[in-house]
């Protein structure tokens, strides 16, 4: 059950680098060329991503069996992603 | 705040995560969510290989409009600080705040939905529809595929939010806050995939 009373993280806080991050991926998306901006975009965007889950889902604070729920689908993301990107990308420039 | 007073506080919060088994409910909720992070996943990832390898990609994304779709991430952001709010306050027992901060976040996501819709009639009266190119079918095919989650989670909001009458279930306000999260982090990937590259 849960418990009344105990101390939870600064939300609102969380919510305001969230927009700071935001707008930092607009200003980079303007100021680098749009085709090299994917890896400056792409970080910002999981450093949100992992604010939100960590804090806001409370990843943080969860036990093993409901992180790996989490990082499981994430790992086969990754794998899926890695191994069909030779395939896919020479194929693609012929 | 020293930093001291904040890892005491980080260690409470710890503390009381662990203090219970992870609930029935929760541990449910989290694989049905492991599935759709697989689904929307398995798509941003095509997408992304696809921005890689598509030489016209980039130039195709200079159409699609920044500032509406600013205005939409910052819609969701604040959607996801209202939904974890409602959970917040819903642990501290003060439920009639968190009808008010699920009510908000239901309005988050009728508000993305309709933006999303004016930015569709815009796109389509330039005629960018989704047989124009490998761009435009993977930008309708996935902000749509999108757009019904976000649908799906201000329903869930709602439902919550009458469920509340009846019963005050701290799992429910959580639960559908989750969905909320996890429907904002997928958007956090789009946003720059189809608007800022």
């Amino acid at each position: 059950m849960q418990k009344q009373g105990h101390r939870h993280p600064p939300y609102v806080g969380i919510y305001f680098i969230l927009l700071v991050l935001t707008a930092a991926s607009i200003l980079v998306s303007f100021v680098v060329h749009r085709e090299a901006a994917p890896p400056f975009v792409f970080t910002l965007s999981t450093v949100k991503a992992a604010l939100i889950a960590l804090f806001y889902m409370h990843l943080k604070y969860e036990g093993r069996y409901v992180i790996a729920l989490a990082l499981i689908p994430l790992i086969v993301f990754a794998v899926v992603l890695f191994a069909l990107m030779p395939d896919i990308i020479p194929y693609q420039k012929m | 705040m020293s930093s001291s007073e904040t890892r005491v506080e980080e260690i409470e919060h710890k503390e009381y995560y662990e203090s219970f088994s992870v609930p029935f409910q929760r541990f449910g909720f989290w694989v049905f969510l492991s599935g759709e992070i697989i689904i929307l996943g398995g798509l941003v990832a095509a997408a992304i290989l696809f921005r890689l390898s598509y030489p016209n990609w980039f130039e195709s994304s200079t159409y699609t409009n920044v500032i509406i779709s600013s205005i939409n991430t910052f819609v969701l952001l604040t959607g996801s600080l209202t939904a974890v709010l409602a959970h917040k306050n819903a642990v501290d027992g003060k439920w009639d705040k968190v009808q008010l901060f699920l009510g908000l976040t239901a309005l988050a996501g009728l508000t993305f939905i309709s933006i999303k819709f004016i930015e569709y009639s815009r796109e389509i009266h330039h005629g960018f529809v989704p047989s124009k190119d490998v761009f435009w079918m993977f930008y309708y095919g996935i902000t749509g595929i999108h757009g019904a989650h976000v649908l799906a989670g201000t329903f869930i909001i709602l439902g919550v939010m009458l469920f509340l009458k009846k019963k005050k279930l701290v799992e429910a306000v959580e639960n559908a806050g989750l969905y909320w999260h996890f429907v904002d982090i997928v958007w956090l990937y789009i946003f720059p995939l189809f608007y800022l590259t």
